[in-house]
């Protein structure tokens, strides 16, 4: 029962960033049968009940970086723009398409971006009351994200002004062109707040109003939440299902069971070894299996010795086994590159990735003995339980390979709120094993961990070539021609720089019943499918 | 009498400003940061930040004078707002009380109801074999760690009957049906040490009683047996069943802690659990006071108890 | 087992007085035994914890850590008799080894908490006024928070290691050794012949270790087998909550903590483990009650 989910709830939220071992995503493989037939019409009505491990500790979009805080508002808010989602597009395909922006034009120059709103009405709620909105809402709400602290921030840092031209239309003024700029907008810190909400109106840590397709009706701190369908949602038809109701579980076993006895439609997350259990009891169930949007690494004091060495560095990342790691502690999943593999497109192929990290420990302990350590060395490594069970099994599996090269490292445990605000920033630590933060673009996997003034390059990596090329890739404006430059860097990165190496993106799995139809999950936050979901059932 | 309750209440009061203190000062003291932590996304972090969340978070003051800010704050019945939601403690606090104060109380009651009849038969029929098989169950009870019986329960409940308690908590007062489902297990789970040891002292004490010259003077009277053990020697042994309540609702207060993180229920125990490690410093301060609270209130009415259970008490 | 130390240092310099003690603790052993079956047994059962802790990597066939990358939750077998966990680790060699946690926590946790609780309660007992009116505020306020609650905080606020859990533990129970050591001082000062050896001239020292220590020999010995089976059960539990022993080690606790998830699969995982601590609370419970009755007999009847 417990355990994994359970440290999940209790520690993982509470704090910041949690993620990874939760993504409430699901999608792109379908194991079983009873998907959408696009041939049935869809139904409306009925409510759609999710069980979940935990829920968020507030509801404020723009404070809070908890992936529950998303998953719940993506319901209730908009963005600019948003990712495409449908039968056809892959769950890591990032499409910008409209959302509250019905369209949009850059200047030549790449720096001006001028938005045109379309029609849309905030929910019929006090103080709002379904009016319309206005680009003062949006450039409200943009002033706001900028001046609050967070990772959000720094994705408009490059934002000079944000203008409303008029009612309708919002202007963007960057200081120099930045290529990711639609794409920072799509990201879920996004979501357009009533100018009311900014004005302190609402409270928005307990209560959400906005413009997507449901309406926060209740939310009870960590019990339930239940959102109604939005009678006025700007997309024609749009949502199905009168309800979405998410349930908090943090029991496994209880999850379960409440899947069983049908009280619940879909469960966000499971573990892989529970799945031959339900499907025992239930061979109908459809299991979505997804790469999660983070992944697991192994990073390296570049600062200390004998990490600064680069032979040593190549040595611990041929040391470990990471495809049976895969198998093994995750049930499912790729090796990772610098770049995540859940952004399909700009991480190294698969074959790529693996063929440039060879599992070989005889070659470790040649290159150990190079750089003058025949028979090893001790070290610690450091690890927080704030991510569940999975990377602290997986940092097991990392002292297990290295002691088979010779390397003697020791286990440390480390609580959460140290782990992230005395140690790991402060470089405090041989080596660590931990999931990063959830980037949704290549140009933040790259610069955030490996530029070598970057505040979370939190491993000593410092690399002035590297660094060009960092400050390069992000303003080439043509996309494939950066495509090759990033897997480029990612190629330098894996061969000269082995920090932190990039270990395994698990998969997740979440289970539902087969008369859910029209299921079609993307990896962003925010649970934007829920608007297209029916359900088949009497 | 009330004097003797509001002189030990006074008391009861200095006890919790002290315990307090203390989890203040052993929180500031330990490693971890909360507005480095809230920062630990944000790209750069400027010294401005930073003293703009320790002024936003009142922060900024010196622990001392914190402390007394949060304690006459506190005096008035205003804890504080959760230094991450924003939201009002004592609100957060009332939420999750039920749940516990639930917990707690059903075991107690469980517990009396297996214990005290239990023990009963083991006194009248001492040292035979049913005696000597309960005394075992009651010392067994006693060691089962009762997280390790919680997981066996439900597991066994779900695998083999298929049945679960129903799913998202519910009050009371919301739906007792569904609540006493939910609540009924951890509970039962809960009272099974309590009840082990009701069953021994109870035993102990009648065996006491039922040997003394009280008893046999009423019963050489003629009294018919069930009389005598009803009337006069349960009577007196209640009194150290509610001692025995009084030293165990600590580790019933504990123990709930456990079992809400098995049985899924949103009570005071997971609350400290969840603020300790993301240092939401009134709530915990506030979390711990409550249960401090709890523990010295369950006390006084012990000791009231025992006033009215044995007048002699009172008197002296 | 803290008999032993005090009762030799009570022999103190002269040898016949200490061979007649030594006589003396060779009858009371044989008088425990008969008239305490059960009691002896549990002794006899937690001897037996204590040789399979010591001589663990003997009894253990395999290293605690190790994993078996062939065999990820094989069944109990001829080869693992016990199964292996999640991470292809031997479950019997790490129970094996886990019971050198649980006697290293109670037994830490335990004699910490015995020593600070003897210095606190006789600086109090003994000082008395304003230097005892703070100490026991300062020990009723600890002992105000429900001992589990206080372990968990302390122990979430430092973080899992086993070091953590012993202070969070030795925390818990060192107000309630100082109260009895307190209650025996206060006592002690009351009569008349401490009067009459500090008048002649006596250390305080003297004092209290010839007068109050006796006394306090036998409840401390109860409260500390009794605080023994407690502490092993806190660490399990704080284990099983992910803020006691850390992994790898094999503690009861966290090998129950991980393994739940596989109950419908592996039940071995959460039966062997469950089972090595309840017979070891178990004991340690018994020995307590039979040490009360021994000690005390009027406490029971």
């Amino acid at each position: 029962m417990k355990r994994k989910h359970w440290m999940a709830v209790f520690f993982l939220l509470f704090g910041v960033f949690l993620l990874g071992a939760c993504s409430e995503k699901t999608a792109t493989e379908e194991n079983g049968p009873g998907n959408d037939e696009a041939s049935d019409d869809p139904k409306y009505g009925g409510t759609y009940t999710i069980v979940t491990a935990a829920d968020p500790d507030m509801l404020d979009p723009h404070r809070s970086s908890s992936i529950y805080t998303h998953g719940y508002m993506g319901l209730v808010y908009n963005k600019l723009v948003t990712y495409e989602i449908g039968p056809d597009v892959d769950y890591t395909d990032y499409n910008i398409v409209p959302d509250l922006a019905e369209d949009w034009e850059i200047s030549e120059d790449g720096k001006v971006y001028t938005f045109h709103l379309r029609e849309a009405y905030w929910h019929d709620i006090e103080p709002v009351n379904g009016r319309q909105v206005a680009a003062q809402d949006v450039v409200a709400t943009m002033n706001r994200i900028m001046t609050l602290p967070g990772h959000q921030a720094s994705l408009l840092q490059e934002v000079e002004k944000v203008e409303a031209a008029d009612e309708k239309t919002v202007v963007f003024t960057l200081k120099q062109p930045l290529m990711p700029f639609l794409n920072f907008l799509a990201n879920h810190f996004m979501w357009i707040l009533p100018q009311e909400a900014v004005d302190g109106e609402i409270d928005l840590t307990t209560t959400a109003i906005g413009t997507g397709p449901f309406m926060l009706e209740n939310w009870e701190d960590n019990v339930k939440a239940t959102f109604v369908k939005n009678p006025n949602y700007f997309e024609e038809g749009k949502p199905y299902i009168d309800k979405v109701q998410y349930l908090v579980i943090p029991d496994v076993g209880a999850q379960i069971a409440a899947f069983r006895t049908g009280e619940a439609d879909a469960i966000s997350l499971i573990s892989p070894e529970e799945i031959d259990n339900i499907l025992k009891t239930n061979p109908d169930t459809v299991i979505n299996e997804v790469l999660i949007p983070t992944q697991i690494q192994v990073a390296m004091n570049m600062e200390r010795e004998p990490f600064d060495d680069l032979r040593v560095r190549k040595a611990i990342s041929m040391a470990i086994d990471r495809k049976n790691a895969v198998e093994q502690i995750f049930g499912g999943g790729e090796v990772s590159a610098p770049v995540n593999p859940h952004l399909s497109e700009w991480t190294l192929p698969k074959e790529e990735r693996e063929q440039l990290q060879p599992y070989d420990p005889e070659e470790a302990k040649k290159l150990l003995a190079e750089a003058g350590y025949p028979d090893g060395f001790e070290t610690t490594i450091m690890a927080t339980n704030a991510y569940g069970e999975q990377p602290v099994r997986m940092a097991q599996w990392v002292v297990e390979d290295l002691r088979a090269i010779g390397i003697d490292a020791e286990l440390e445990i480390v609580e959460y709120a140290t782990f992230y605000t005395e140690r790991y920033p402060k470089k405090e630590y041989d080596l660590v094993v931990t999931y990063q933060t959830y980037f949704q673009e290549a140009d933040e996997w790259l610069r955030t961990q490996l530029l070598s003034d970057s505040t979370r390059n939190w491993f000593g990596v410092n690399d002035p070539e590297l660094d060009k090329m960092l400050n390069e890739q992000r303003i080439i404006l043509d996309e494939e021609e950066r495509k090759q430059k990033v897997y480029e860097i990612q190629r330098y990165v894996l061969e000269k720089v082995v920090n932190p190496i990039p270990l395994v993106t698990n998969s997740v799995f979440s289970p539902r019943h087969p008369y859910v139809k029209n299921y079609h999950p993307h990896a962003s936050y925010g649970n934007i499918h829920m608007k297209d979901i029916w359900l088949d059932k009497e | 009498m009330l004097e003797y309750a509001g002189r030990r209440l006074l008391y009861g009061i200095l006890v919790l400003l002290l315990m307090v203190t203390f989890v203040f000062v052993v929180m500031r003291l330990v490693p971890g940061d909360v507005v480095m932590l809230q920062l630990a996304d944000a790209g750069a972090v400027t010294e401005e930040q930073i003293q703009a969340i320790e002024k936003e978070l009142g922060l900024d003051k010196s622990i001392g004078a914190q402390l007394a800010d949060w304690v006459v704050h506190a005096m008035r019945g205003d804890l504080g707002t959760s230094l991450w939601s924003k939201k009002p403690v004592a609100e957060m606090i009332v939420e999750r009380l039920p749940v516990t104060l639930q917990l707690t109380g059903m075991s107690v009651i469980i517990a009396i109801l297996i214990g005290i009849p239990i023990g009963v038969i083991s006194a009248v029929k001492h040292n035979s074999i049913l005696d000597n098989l309960l005394r075992v169950l009651a010392v067994g009870g006693l060691s089962i760690p009762n997280f390790w019986l919680g997981l066996i329960l439900i597991t066994v409940l779900s695998i083999f009957f298929n049945w679960i308690p129903p799913l998202g908590y519910q009050s009371f007062l919301e739906n007792p049906l569904v609540n006493l489902q939910q609540m009924i297990l951890p509970a039962i789970v809960l009272a099974v040490a309590l009840s082990a040891s009701i069953i021994r002292m109870t035993r102990s004490a009648l065996l006491e009683v039922l040997h003394s010259d009280f008893i046999r003077t009423v019963r050489a009277k003629g009294a018919k047996e069930s009389l005598v053990i009803y009337k006069h020697a349960l009577r007196n042994s209640l009194v150290s069943v509610i001692t025995l309540i009084g030293l165990q609702i600590g580790t019933l207060l504990g123990g709930t802690v456990v079992l809400e993180s098995i049985f899924s229920l949103p009570g005071l125990g997971s609350l400290i659990f969840e603020t300790v490690s993301s240092r939401d410093y009134p709530v915990v301060q506030s979390t711990v006071l409550v249960f401090g609270g709890m523990f010295l209130i369950v006390n006084l009415i012990v000791d009231l108890l025992y006033g009215w259970i044995d007048p002699r008490i009172r008197n002296s | 087992m803290e008999q032993i130390p005090i009762d030799s240092h009570f022999a103190g310099n002269q040898t016949q007085l200490s061979q007649k003690k030594l006589a003396k603790f060779f009858s009371d052993c044989k008088r425990f035994i008969i008239t305490q079956p059960i009691g002896a047994i549990s002794l006899a059962f937690i001897f037996l914890v204590v040789l399979v802790a010591i001589f663990a990597p003997v009894i253990a066939p395999y290293d605690p850590v190790a994993q078996n990358r062939q065999a990820f939750l094989a069944a109990p077998s001829g080869e693992h008799l016990m199964g292996t966990d999640d991470l292809g680790r031997d479950v019997f060699s790490r129970i094996v080894f886990g019971s050198r946690i649980s006697l290293l926590v109670g037994f830490a946790s335990v004699f910490f908490s015995m020593i600070a609780g003897i210095v606190f309660g006789v600086i109090s007992g003994y000082f008395g006024r304003w230097i005892d009116m703070v100490i026991q505020r300062v020990m009723d306020a600890i002992m105000g928070i429900p001992p589990l609650i206080l372990a968990l905080f302390i122990a979430a606020l430092l973080g899992p290691a086993i070091r953590n859990v012993i202070i969070a533990l030795v925390i818990v129970e060192t107000p309630r050794f100082a109260r009895i050591v307190r209650g025996e001082m206060l006592r002690i000062r009351e009569m008349n012949y401490v009067e009459a050896s500090r008048s002649v001239g006596a250390s305080v020292f003297r004092i209290i270790y010839k007068h109050a220590l006796p006394n306090m020999v036998a409840p401390i010995i109860i409260l500390s087998s009794l605080a023994f089976g407690a502490s092993i059960i806190a660490e399990a539990s704080l284990s099983f909550l992910g803020i006691g022993t850390p992994p790898p080690h094999p503690s009861w606790g966290l090998m129950l903590s991980g393994a739940s998830r596989y109950m419908e699969n592996a039940p071995w995982l959460v039966l062997f483990p469950g089972i090595a601590l309840g017979l070891c609370v178990l004991a340690f419970n018994l020995l307590g009650d039979a040490l009360r009755d021994f000690l005390d007999p009027k406490i029971s009847s």
